[in-house]
């Protein structure tokens, strides 16, 4: 079930009115310090960021409507609407009818505990890799996204049960390429369009940051995935190579 | 490696690429060779001797051949043996010498330690047609790159006490993540230079380097004209129907 909070004091991912205001503590949000307080009581306000409605729209309706087939149209007027999105914003929220409140938190600041990242990619069922090379992955990324579930219980002090259920990251030369590598979604939370609204968020920083060439390499399965976020496979025949893959 | 007309100095002094027998040697200069710094007398007389790398044979011979014979379609074999055999290449080496008649001698250095010139590289990417890019971001794109690999032109006369024109005429470069996935962008070497092997040893040269570091998966985008250039060093396309996509790419 969504709720809507009509007065807004959660950082929920911006929209459509460019007046619209979110509270942020202007500490940086951590995994360790997401503390309710922090987050619900602002120490400034922040305008809410004005985005390309479209484009917001269909992470919106993605995720209310379980619609993965929505096509996303490249933000054409990016420069003259863009503010920088904040690097932590609440994606979806959920209450229960016991008053349990879910939320999924997407982050760009690199926030991703390596176990629970080794504990996801065996979920997923990927082949496992060393720890410490999982490790140097993370830290020689130009970008680490994830997704975080955080439930709490109301009246429970602050207690809240924090668990990584996402991630993506990219490699870039930061001035004019970028690959995507890695995008992981926990199987309980796949099909709601959190995947999309990860990827979707990263070539949006990516276009901020004037990074024009945002390539990834696709398994034959997830290719449509990645046609309806906007990417296409050999544009004028190019191909991607591999080196004696080991399949 | 000498494309010579003249008999082969006996005296090993020369840091050529290393190729065969393991008690092989070679000077090095132990101080870091720099654009800046690449004076004949640091680099011929050494402060100390490294033993030469023994290298799968087949590899480097066919590096050899593919400059000696002009023959761009050797296939590359994988170096299975690599960690037995392998210790670290040198960063720097010469991959060609050539002497003309009149004594001068022009040598083909490869380097793997960054040292390209970003208005040298600009001026190259003109010369081979690619579109203008800012050099801002040419500088960060280099500095941001996990190997630049890079290939010089460096021209002596005899007795001209160490005078020598220095050329950068290729480079290529790799993005990683240190760990697991490299990918290789902006292979270029100057057209005068071209059809002689020389990009398809800078290429190989980065692969070897990057297996060196165990980073396993070593990935590009190859416009389609330069595929079969690449298939030759080892890459496949699409393998297991795996696709490279690109992001509403602008043509």
């Amino acid at each position: 079930m969504l709720t809507h909070n009509v007065a807004a004091p959660s950082s929920l991912c911006p929209i459509l009115s460019n007046d619209w205001h979110f509270h942020v503590s202007d500490q940086l949000i951590s995994p360790h310090n997401l503390n309710p307080n922090l987050f619900w009581r602002a120490s400034r306000k922040i305008k809410g960021c004005r985005l390309k409605s479209s484009f917001w729209e269909s992470i919106r309706s993605g995720i209310l409507k379980n619609n993965t087939t929505q096509i996303v149209e490249p933000p054409s007027t990016l420069e003259e609407e863009e503010e920088p999105l904040p690097d932590e914003f609440v994606l979806v929220e959920k209450s229960q009818l016991d008053g349990e409140v879910e939320q999924i938190i997407f982050s760009s600041g690199g926030d991703v505990d390596v176990y629970e990242l080794q504990a996801l990619c065996d979920k997923v069922g990927w082949p496992r890799r060393p720890l410490s090379k999982l490790a140097a992955a993370l830290k020689n990324s130009y970008m680490v996204a994830a997704l975080h579930s955080v439930k709490k219980l109301p009246g429970s002090e602050g207690n809240e049960q924090k668990r990584l259920i996402g991630m993506a990251r990219a490699t870039s030369d930061h001035a004019f390429n970028a690959t995507i590598w890695d995008v992981l979604v926990d199987p309980s939370y796949q099909g709601q369009g959190l995947g999309k609204a990860m990827v979707e968020k990263m070539i949006r920083t990516l276009l901020q940051r004037d990074i024009g060439n945002i390539t990834l390499f696709a398994d034959s399965q997830v290719v449509e995935f990645y046609r309806n976020l906007g990417f296409e496979p050999d544009p004028e025949g190019i191909k991607g190579m591999f080196w004696y893959p080991r399949y």
